[in-house]
């Protein structure tokens, strides 16, 4: 009896067992540690979608602003004695870096700081799609499809063709097509101007996005300004190579409102936090504070006890020497060069933002600015070719001028802005200075309102300076004045993001960037065994990826190129020039 | 494995003399050929009192009246014989079935006969198992079981150990076994943090916390065809560890034992230093000195100079070689393991109960682990038809210091090997504890004594393993049991940056908790009967499983005040909880059929429902069949003592990790932008219609005893294969993910075990014994994706110009290594006349797998000695060697003494293709060699010497209160007696963490070895 009984209770436990059972499979595999696309909040997606836009985490704005585009664009030099960089690395293909601002601009980044702005784009507005009635959801897609058009922006400037049609669709394209750069911006303009023309069209606030609108705090007005800025500025990117089409896109978007002050400027307060390593230029430099301890320095009321550390960059010669109003010659690093004929437009001007762009040598004003020539490997020095690198003086980081503390000590008060009204001003100065569209005012009083409103972001005293400007402007030779404008937005572009490489590509100006040249040195040279060379041949510059000559792009990496058979071939060379400079 | 046995039943009868009452004396003889038979057990019935037949089969024992004698001998059947007045008793053996009637624990716990099974098992008895081999049990496996392939950890005390069983069949899944503690299934998650070689950090993985003092034996069950029956885990195999249970002896048995071992870094296992040239740089050059922009070794030959010092406590430094200054770092390290174990028991009760206490000192000071083992076991007749049996194990551990990996700042080798070679270490010993500079190196790299004493990494677990199960014997053909067991833990990883580290120089303190619960609930009723020639056994189950982890994750940054570690001294704080659930219930049935002793068929079915699948995909049936004939019942051989063909064929099934079917939306752990929260898709979508992996196998064995048991052989061979993987694979970056998961790929696994024992020795005083393990494994990518060839596995892309680990379409195709070729055509690519090109193309550099594992183990007993050595070889596979490509661009190593003085002249091509010569200083030289990885491939061939102990059995008076009393002298990873040229400075048996992503060695804590003594008393 008691056998069967057994029996009896244990197939019994069996069956209790497996019986209820699976049916709580479904809800027990429901992550609860976040929300479902279904439930989401589209305010805190966007946050994190403005954060990774506007003010890039450290690990990227590294790798794609500082390494690449800032290096590139002839504003910052790397390489003196004891820098992380060697002057040699700056035109090397760096797979690692470069693999890493492709991959962060499109996905969250590596080190998992910053955001998935593009699977964050898709599933928001998938969101707002699905749910119509949700509160301000026209505005919300207004918002998130600007944003996502911002980063496609980055992405496409820098490196050319870029997948954008089958972009963002893990599933149909895990190996997406690469659109021609053309065919992007056309795309980006048709969303664009949807979003300026009807989703943001409503001068209203978002209550939802109070908070977290890191930009504008829910104004719809400002993004619709921003959204519109975006038009001007990829319509004056491809105004060189397609006039027309940049003009007619003008035409359309000077019915809208643009940006009219530097309250209206695109960007996120720097995290105020001087611990948080994602702080853009400050985290740069407090990785590691250097060597030979710390030094004291004060400049402009900032107060520093810091060593100059291998991250420390600085200045380039040209935009000191384009500052400074110095005469500048071709001859100077080009054998073939002219010098006699000086070929800065604005020599003898000085322009007040040097101070707050730049500290003086040794923060001592009595100290004269001096940049450093980017990529130099070698100099002269009484007849002997030494390394730069180890020269007392040439090497040596105190004797340059370095990036103002208040873009990256402890309490600097410079936050990162992505697009200001200076560039605005400067570009519709250009616009209308070469036809492309007539609006409000005169080339010359555009060209005037961007370096009062450039001067008062920095805080700079103006003085005469922008009407001294003007006045070179209105006396200059139609070239020349391109040349000025050219100038002006390409230093005004200091520390906006990509801005200042892409002024440069499409204008070719400022003109002499030594930065494309190739020199050769010649004197006598110490040999690795010790014995003299008396009349020793070098190249001045390092050679890079490029042969000398500036990067045309960053190319895409080969960790891309292994997943991807879709990489075009001429996207796997940094001399490929982008479309709107004037490529394929 | 059974030579062990047996060998230990001689151990133990060999400690044992009689002392007083009637002698007897005869001889032992086979039934069969009627020769005599030497090593018969002869043990006094009820006693630990006995003795062996010698070499002529002859013996002598004491014995008192109305005592019975038992004899027992491999292969024979045991005789018993009731003393009365007996002197002289010759004993005729009968040869028994098989000689085999071992048993071993298969899958769920069941015993089984091992002649019935029809695939290989491999078993460890206690005896292999030894604290002394480094803590771990799984350190006691290496040598002994064909094909299990095991990596040393590579991070200093507690960290984990890789082990594989038959090659990788899971692309980026898991390719750890299943660990499996009487009969219930343990976690063996690995904590670790980080990935990349800036950001590493290893934590142990679970199966370091057996103690090796419970354990009683370990099965290794190596395939698919074994562990069918454990379902999805158990798809890269399976190692049950058995633990020790109470005697039924009616006395308290006190077991005791310690084991002291003392590790020592020696020059076998560091870098070869140069000691000629110190810190500075080639400067136009010449080689300059120089302390504020390089800490390289490039500087000028070192005569004693005083020169300017980098301290800020002295002016002057004596410029002279610090021949030692690494190796003198290291301190002796001291593990002691100390174990006290009681058991006591009746025909209806018995328990046994230990506790063990080790106390560890690493090699790198500060690293230090403290551990208790508290175990219970017990098992009680309720009723004739009741059983219960109960295990309670509860492990607590601490352990600071000394698991930062690779370039990570806080990783005290780094700063140490980095060292420039004039750095005396007393001066490092001084350094402030905020200001800089606190050593002479310029970089990440900290000074290893600031390190080690103010960064710290404590990692504390509580572990509690247990279980209930209730047996049921409701008649002689039908049992049952229920059972629950569950495994829980806690382990709570704090990181302490103190204030003054160099990179996080405002202080970091980061503390995760991670609590595991796994439990398991089944039942299984089993019937056996036998109908004449025909025995039937069917087993029928079922089971669920339930997984529940938390994470708890807290990050405070920027130190209000130093020294003190709560959340609330920092100013910016993060925090995050998550949890992660899992369920699956399986049922099962299992058929052994055998007939006549002879043949035996298996069959088993399992059925799972995972929760982590779509519900239209998440139940999964899976099919083994095993057959096993035993040919030496059929005919008689000569010579032959036994022989058995086995052949099996096995699915399984497996599902994945829970939550990923859907995509979430997760606010960033790390940061908030000012207090708003920030809030991101995860970073694989989810794929809801994923389906389950599918392993299928089939194995083949063949097993022989002959020469009266002295010589054995057991030889398997498999091929499995496994599909439908479930696979994170990389995709385009502008799919806005970097990867995705699908169901793709098929990996195929087949390769040849070979074990073969022989006993050359054997009489009353001496016996040698000899075993030989073989493994070879090809592991064959068939399939990956469509479209895809190569799979990544593991990026470094900072180490060496980029290395990449990969999966590849094709033979031997997992795990090879690519990396940067030195040169192109046969050709340097040089930049212009002074330096290298690094634009050189990626090319296959090797491969991390081994072709073929070997292991012999070697004991030899003489009289009251006993003598063991073990010999492991891996032949085959590659590491690449990063640490020496590191500190050859600091020019701290010995190869850099080449071209020093003159430089070195390259001729080469520059990328127009021009044919160009460069002339290099030393320093341009080996640092744009470090940029590639070609270079720096090494063999990853050697052959070690493993294990060598020297135990001394007491002979004590049997009426004494001491049973036993041994010491033992152990050592363990003593020497190589072959590494290949280029690995001679590291360590190439290392493994980093458990993950597939292997084949490199990155400023690793140096292998040590160790020495110690074990003594053990029984009473």
């Amino acid at each position: 009896m008691k056998i069967y009984n057994l029996i009896a209770s244990s197939a019994l436990a069996v069956t209790v067992l497996f019986s209820a059972c699976t049916d709580d499979f479904d809800e027990l595999n429901v992550n609860p540690n976040g929300a479902t696309p279904e439930n989401m909040a589209p305010a805190g997606v966007l946050a994190s979608n403005m954060r990774k836009a506007f003010h890039e985490d450290r690990y990227e704005f590294w790798r794609g602003v500082v390494l690449h585009a800032e290096r590139f664009s002839g504003q910052t030099a790397a390489g003196y004695n004891g820098n992380w960089w060697s002057p040699g690395d700056s035109y090397t293909y760096n797979e690692g870096w470069t693999s890493a601002t492709w991959e962060s601009y499109n996905t969250k980044s590596n080190n998992g700081y910053g955001g998935a702005l593009f699977a964050n784009s898709k599933l928001v507005l998938e969101f707002l799609k699905s749910n119509p009635d949700y509160t301000n959801a026209k505005e919300f897609e207004g918002i998130a499809k600007t944003i996502q058009a911002f980063q496609f922006l980055k992405l496409t400037d820098l490196f050319g063709d870029i997948p954008y049609s089958q972009h963002s669709d893990v599933e149909n394209y895990p190996s997406p097509k690469f659109d021609k750069q053309k065919d992007v911006y056309a795309g980006l303009e048709l969303v664009l101007r949807d979003v300026v023309e009807n989703l943001l069209n409503n001068d209203t606030s978002i209550a939802l996005m109070a908070d977290s609108d890191l930009l504008y705090g829910g104004s719809v007005k400002q993004w619709q300004k921003f959204a519109n800025a975006l038009r001007l500025r990829m319509a004056m990117r491809q105004s060189t190579v397609d006039a027309n089409t940049a003009s007619s896109i003008l035409a359309e978007v000077v019915k809208f409102p643009l940006p009219e002050n530097n309250a209206d400027n695109a960007g996120i307060s720097r995290t105020t936090s001087t611990t948080d390593l994602q702080n853009q230029y400050w985290g740069f430099f407090s990785t590691w504070k250097g060597f030979n301890g710390e030094i004291s320095y004060s400049w402009d009321s900032y107060n520093m006890t810091w060593g100059p550390g291998p991250g420390a960059f600085l200045p380039a010669y040209d935009i000191i020497e384009y500052m400074k109003g110095s005469n500048l010659y071709e001859g100077e690093v080009n054998a073939a060069g002219n010098l006699t004929t000086n070929i800065n437009p604005l020599v003898g001007i000085s322009d007040p933002r040097i101070d707050k762009f730049f500290m003086a040598p040794g923060g001592d004003a009595a100290n004269a600015h001096k940049g450093m020539r980017p990529r130099e490997l070698y100099v002269l020095d009484g007849g002997s070719i030494v390394s730069k690198n180890s020269h007392a003086v040439e090497g040596n980081a105190l004797n340059y001028s370095w990036m103002h503390p208040s873009i990256w000590y402890d309490g600097g008060d410079w936050n990162p802005v992505s697009l200001d009204y200076a560039e605005v001003c400067l570009s519709l100065a250009e616009a209308v200075e070469r036809n492309l569209v007539t609006y409000k005012q005169s080339s010359s009083d555009w060209l005037e309102a961007g370096l009062n409103a450039s001067c008062e972001r920095w805080g700079a005293t103006n003085g005469s300076f922008s009407s001294d400007v003007v006045t070179r402007f209105n006396a200059s030779t139609a070239s020349d004045k391109l040349e000025i404008l050219y100038v002006e937005k390409w230093i005004s572009a200091y520390t906006v993001p990509h801005q200042a490489y892409a002024s440069l590509r499409r204008t070719g100006s400022p003109r002499l960037s030594y930065l494309t040249k190739d020199l050769v040195l010649v004197g006598s040279y110490t040999e690795p065994d010790g014995s003299v060379t008396p009349n020793k041949q070098l190249n001045k510059y390092a050679k890079g990826s490029t042969d000398y000559a500036l990067p045309a792009s960053m190319r895409i990496p080969e960790s891309e190129v292994s997943v991807n058979p879709n990489v075009p071939e001429a996207s796997k060379d940094m001399s490929t020039k982008v479309w709107w400079a004037g490529g394929n | 494995m059974r030579k062990l046995m047996f060998v230990s039943l001689l151990m133990l009868s060999a400690l044992i003399t009689f002392a007083q009452s009637s002698r007897v004396r005869g001889k032992v003889t086979g039934k069969s050929d009627g020769l005599s038979l030497p090593g018969v057990n002869v043990v006094v019935k009820g006693t630990t009192t006995g003795t062996i037949t010698d070499l002529d089969g002859n013996y002598e024992i004491e014995v008192q009246k109305n005592q019975s004698l038992v004899f027992s001998f491999l292969g024979y059947t045991s005789q018993e014989v009731l003393i009365v007045d007996q002197t002289e008793l010759d004993i005729i053996l009968e040869s028994s079935s098989i000689g085999m009637d071992e048993v071993v624990v298969t899958a769920l716990g069941i015993k089984r006969e091992e002649k019935s099974l029809g695939y290989g098992v491999s078993k460890v008895d206690k005896e292999e198992i030894s604290p002394a081999t480094g803590g771990s049990v799984l350190n006691s496996l290496q040598g002994k079981v064909a094909g299990l392939d095991l990596g040393s950890s590579q991070g200093g005390l507690g960290t984990s150990s890789r082990v594989v069983l038959r090659g990788n069949s899971s692309i980026s899944g898991n390719n750890q076994p299943l660990y499996v503690i009487d009969g219930i299934p343990m976690t063996n998650e690995n904590v670790s943090e980080g990935q990349g070689v800036y950001d590493r950090k290893d934590f142990g993985s679970g199966a370091l916390d057996i103690n090796p003092d419970d354990v009683e034996n370990i099965t290794v069950l190596k395939g698919p065809n074994a562990a069918a029956l454990y379902g999805s885990r158990a798809q890269n195999g399976a190692i049950i560890i058995t633990t020790k249970s109470g005697s039924k002896d009616n006395r308290l048995g006190v077991e005791i034992s310690s084991t002291t071992m003392f590790d020592v870094v020696g020059e076998q296992y560091l870098p070869k230093f140069q000691n000629k040239y110190g810190q500075g740089k080639y400067d136009n050059n010449i080689p300059t000195y120089d302390i504020s922009t390089t800490s390289s070794s490039w500087g000028p030959e070192m005569t004693g100079q005083s020169l300017t010092s980098w301290s800020g406590f002295e002016d002057k430094l004596v410029y002279s070689p610090q021949n030692d200054n690494v190796k003198n770092f290291f301190r002796t390290g001291v593990k002691s393991t100390n174990t006290i174990a009681l058991s006591k028991g009746n025909e209806n009760v018995s328990s046994r109960f230990s506790y063990t206490n080790t106390s560890s000192k690493g090699v790198l000071p500060g690293n230090d682990q403290k551990k208790h083992n508290l175990f219970l076991k017990s098992n009680m007749k309720l009723a004739n038809w009741l059983k219960l049996d109960a295990k309670a194990n509860y492990i607590t551990q601490e352990t600071e210091g000394g698991t930062w990996l690779g370039e990570a700042t806080s990783n005290a080798i780094y700063g140490l090997f980095m060292l420039p070679r004039n750095t005396n270490l007393n001066s490092l010993k001084k350094y402030n504890y905020m200001d800089t500079p606190n050593d002479p190196l310029v970089g990440t790299q900290m000074n290893p004594y600031w390190t080690t004493k103010q960064d710290e990494m404590i990692n504390k677990k509580d572990r509690f393993i247990g279980f209930a199960k209730l047996d049921f014997k409701i008649n002689e053909w039908f049992k049952a049991f229920a059972r629950v067991g569950t495994d829980y833990s806690v382990n709570t990883i704090e990181e302490r940056y103190n204030v003054g580290h160099k990179q996080l120089s405002t202080g970091k303190w980061v503390k995760n908790d991670y609590t595991t619960q796994e439990t398991n609930m089944d039942v299984l009723g089993m019937f056996n009967k036998t109908f004449d020639k025909l025995s039937v056994g069917v087993n029928v189950g079922a089971s669920i499983q339930k997984l529940r982890n938390s994470v708890t994750f807290n990050q405070g940054i920027k130190a209000i005040s130093n020294g003190f570690w709560n959340i609330q001294n920092f100013e910016t704080k993060s925090s995050a909880y998550n949890t992660y659930e899992k369920e699956v219930q399986s049922v099962y049935s299992s058929v052994n059929l055998g007939y006549d002793n002879f043949l035996y068929l298996d069959a088993s079915f399992r059925n799972d429902w995972s929760s982590t699948l779509p519900s239209d995909n998440r139940s999964y049936f899976y099919p083994a069949f095993s057959l096993s004939m035993i040919a030496s019942e059929l005919m008689e051989l000569e010579q032959i003592d036994f022989m058995k063909f086995r052949l099996g064929y096995a699915q399984v099934g497996n599902d994945t990790d829970p939550y990923r079917l859907a995509t979430t939306l997760q606010a960033n752990t790390l940061i908030s932008h000012e207090g708003q929260p920030l809030i991101d898709a995860s970073e694989v979508p989810g794929v809801p219609n994923l389906k389950p992996e599918r392993t299928s196998s089939f194995e083949a064995g063949f097993e022989l005893r002959a020469l009266n048991n002295r010589v054995f052989l057991d030889l398997n061979y498999y091929d499995q294969t496994t599909k439908n993987q479930i696979l994170e694979t990389p995709v385009s970056m502008a799919s806005s993910y970097k990867k995705k998961l699908l169901n793709a790929g098929k990996v195929k696994n087949s390769g040849l075990e070979l074990m073969l024992g022989i006993t050359p020795v054997k009489n009353e005083d001496f016996e040698w014994e000899s075993t030989f393990t073989y493994a070879k494994n090809t592991t064959e990518i068939v399939e990956l994706y469509e479209g895809i060839d190569q799979q990544l596995l593991s990026n470094i892309e900072d180490l060496a110009g980029g290395i990449q680990i990969v999966a590849e379409k094709g033979k031997n195709g997992y795990g090879n290594i690519y990396g940067k070729a030195l040169k192109v055509d046969g050709k340097y690519l040089l930049a212009d006349a002074t330096s290298f090109d690094t634009g050189t193309p990626n090319k296959k550099l090797g491969n991390f797998n081994p072709d073929a594992l070997l292991g012999w183990m070697n004991t030899i007993k003489y009289k009251q000695f006993s003598f063991k050595f073990l010999i492991d070889a891996r032949i085959g596979g590659e590491v690449l060697n990063g640490t020496s490509a590191i500190l050859s661009q600091a020019g701290i190593t010995e190869n850099t003494l080449q071209y020093r003085e003159s430089g070195v002249e390259l001729s080469g091509v520059n990328s127009a293709g021009e044919a160009i010569t460069a002339n290099m200083n030393a320093q341009t030289y080996w640092s744009g060699l470090a940029n590639y990885g070609e270079p720096w491939i090494v063999d990853a061939t050697n052959v070690r010497l493993k294990e060598l102990s020297l135990t001394y059995n007491f002979k004590l008076d049997p009426n004494s209160i001491v049973k036993g009393f041994s010491l033992a002298f152990n050592a363990y990873n003593l020497t190589f007696l072959y590494r290949a040229e280029g690995a001679k400075d590291i360590d190439p048996n290392q493994s980093w963490g458990i993950g597939n992503g292997q084949g490199y060695n990155l400023l690793n804590v140096p292998s040590a070895s160790s020495y110690g003594f074990t003594a053990k008393l029984k009473f």
